[in-house]
């Protein structure tokens, strides 16, 4: 017996609703899910109930391992991108802004200044992740590591704006805002290239 | 291969002495992803979606690699197990 595409439908939300929220997840466990109850007789939604009940606890278990190693990907694809000839080009033109505003406009109204301008590229950049965060469509389970590293780069960042107008050391602003800001800009390009690959693989 | 078709050809080749279960195989194969040494294909197969898994070339050697290490291993534990009597210890 072939299961059908609402048969499939009924998995996938078995799936939903044991928390495994990840669309690249959720499509081979499916597909596993599916082949099994494919090899017995047509009380589909009693043997799912079944199979759903006697592996919940090990497809939850299977879900978190998936999750951990998804994330080790993400940050390794990341830490590559960030030794890219580019993303130097990005360091080093970020520093000469922050070098240039502390010049022109003096050091604590260029810390105000670098900081709205960081909050105002991280919002641009992250409206794709948030959108799908907010409406739960076409999550994969690489975006989870990514919402960690938002946070680490965002809170000493809100934390240290008194911090860098207060010290005599244009040079060290300058070099902090050019870091957070090569980390943010290579991190959503790192979105970007695994959000095509995803759309390729599994829409395409 | 897919991944259930994995744990039927386990199954089958060891003759049921062996079973692969997901919470075991797909973890691995994600891990061997990340590593490079599987290649992913994503097909549409009877109204769902199915991910098939191919060796890469790094996946091949390393594949040769681990066999040879195996091999090696097995021998041995073999010689460690069964050493070989010498003939002047023998009554």
């Amino acid at each position: 017996m072939k299961a059908t595409a609402e048969q499939i439908q009924l998995i996938d939300k078995a799936l939903i609703k044991i928390g495994i929220n990840y669309a690249d997840i959720r499509c081979e466990m499916t597909d596993h899910i599916a082949a099994e109850l494919e090899q017995k007789d047509e009380r589909f939604e009693h043997h799912l109930k079944g199979y759903i009940l006697q592996n919940k606890s090990e497809l939850k278990r299977t879900n978190r391992r998936f999750i951990f190693i998804a994330m080790g990907r993400a940050y390794k694809k990341l830490l590559v991108n960030m030794l890219k000839p580019w993303s130097f080009l990005v360091f080093a033109l970020m520093f000469a802004l922050g070098m240039y505003l502390i010049q022109s406009i003096g050091r604590e109204d260029a810390v105000i200044a670098l900081f709205y301008f960081f909050i105002a590229i991280s919002c641009i950049l992250s409206i794709p992740v948030t959108y799908k965060a907010l409406t739960k469509k076409n999550q994969h389970s690489l975006d989870f590591g990514f919402s960690f590293i938002n946070i680490i780069v965002l809170y000493p960042t809100i934390y240290m704006v008194d911090y860098q107008t207060a010290i005599d050391n244009n040079m060290m602003v300058a070099l902090y805002y050019a870091v957070v800001m090569m980390i943010s800009i290579t991190m959503y390009v790192t979105i970007w290239q695994f959000n095509k690959q995803f759309k390729l693989r599994y829409n395409g | 291969m897919y991944g259930y078709e994995i744990t039927q050809k386990v199954k089958l080749i060891t003759k049921g002495e062996l079973n692969i279960t997901e919470g075991a195989l797909y973890p691995a194969l994600h891990k061997l992803e990340a590593d490079g040494l599987l290649d992913v294909e994503v097909e549409k197969v009877d109204n769902r979606l199915r991910k098939y898994y191919k060796l890469t070339e790094s996946g091949e050697k390393e594949t040769v690699n681990r066999l040879a290490e195996l091999e090696e291993f097995i021998k041995n534990m073999q010689s460690l197990v069964t050493p070989n009597v010498k003939p002047d210890l023998q009554f």
